[in-house]
């Protein structure tokens, strides 16, 4: 099947249930485009033939007909194709400057949402999407050569504790089966909101760039950062300012010039929401 | 560094700024790094860029010390910000 994820068109072949069932389910709102359509990402899952396969069956990846990644229990094709769609992409999307965060739009404005260790994008780009922002995409700022924000909505991974915490944060929301014991821990995916997929061809203006910084029942605390270190850690957080060179340099440098810039620490959701809300109706 | 020694910005045209009142940034495309310059960095930087200039003329026009200039030719020398003007 050849299926549109945002800008992109990805050819999946696979045969295994565990795959079909996860995205029948977490990408039933996507197009899906005719089996002989162009497609920018070609992936094949399937299972290695070996001895082993009667004992530990496993499952591997392939792009363009090349096996990337070491197998996975085949109990994690889905995390794997997940995984392995966001390799292909961030290997291979230049046409963007790729930034590695989690992107959220309402009224047309973009908030970027840089992940590092310990920022809790994930769980905090779910929270904002149950409350009405616009899920873009939970790990590619896809900057476009005019600074707009292409979305790339898929499946919100959420680890370990995350997983609890958006059950009971937003009961509504459309969680994916449970995959103990991968390189992360237990993963979940939350589906993306109907309206960040049926939107999914929507752009946005970039307008705040948010650092947060989980901090286990801090208060909400957003600081304005200087553009210089909002540049640089923009910058080396990006999947590819380097192979981008000095059109990386001009593309961050804009974005930094049109938006504003924060440091976020917070311990509870309930208060980045408020925080975000009132970002997006005070300018 | 001979002391009469002069110094320019390696090519204008491959070393891109973004500035903000108290620092900047540039990207030197040649060696493909970024870096982040203090005021008066900057200040030198840009003084090399519009013409060659030696450690004493530098530390003249932006009141700074010899010696500290000295170090910070030396650094851009590191990066390959700038070159001998010959």
């Amino acid at each position: 099947m050849v299926l549109g994820v945002g800008p992109f068109q990805v050819r999946i072949r696979a045969r295994i249930a565990a795959l079909t069932g996860f995205l029948s389910r977490m990408y039933r709102d996507f197009p899906l485009h005719p089996p002989d359509s162009f497609a920018d990402v070609r992936v094949r899952l399937y299972r290695p033939r070996s001895w082993r396969r009667y004992f530990q069956p496993q499952v591997c990846f392939e792009r363009d007909g090349k096996r990337i990644f070491h197998p996975f229990p085949l109990s994690h094709a889905p995390p794997l194709f997940e995984w392995g769609l966001n390799w292909c992409i961030a290997t291979r999307a230049h046409q963007y400057l790729m930034l590695h965060a989690a992107v959220l739009e309402r009224g047309g404005r973009a908030l970027i949402l840089p992940a590092t260790p310990g920022s809790g994008k994930s769980t905090l780009c779910a929270a904002l999407m149950h409350r009405g922002w616009r899920l873009l995409s939970d790990e590619f700022g896809l900057v476009r050569e005019d600074s707009r924000l292409d979305p790339l909505p898929r499946p919100i991974p959420l680890k370990n504790e995350s997983i609890g915490v958006i059950r009971a944060f937003a009961p509504e929301a459309e969680l994916g089966p449970e995959f103990p014991k991968t390189r992360k821990g237990t993963v979940a995916h939350v589906k993306p909101t109907g309206a960040s997929v049926r939107r999914m061809e929507e752009s946005a203006v970039p307008a705040w760039i948010v650092f947060p910084r989980f901090q286990r029942d801090a208060r909400a605390v957003l600081e304005p950062v200087p553009a210089s270190y909002a540049f640089l850690r923009l910058a080396y957080n990006a999947f590819n300012y380097e192979v981008l060179g000095a059109e990386g340099f001009r593309r961050v440098g804009r974005l930094i010039h049109r938006c504003r810039h924060f440091n976020f620490s917070y311990g509870r959701l309930e208060d980045a929401v408020e925080i975000f809300d009132s970002l997006a109706s005070a300018s | 560094m001979p002391r009469s020694a002069r110094w320019r910005l390696i090519d204008a045209e491959r070393i891109l700024w973004e500035r903000w009142p108290d620092e900047c940034i540039v990207y030197n495309d040649l060696s493909g790094q970024t870096h982040l310059l203090n005021r008066s960095a900057a200040a030198a930087l840009e003084l090399l860029g519009a013409g060659a200039e030696s450690a004493e003329a530098l530390a003249e026009k932006l009141a700074v010390e010899r010696a500290e200039i000295e170090r910070l030719l030396q650094e851009f020398d590191q990066l390959g910000l700038i070159e001998p003007d010959e």
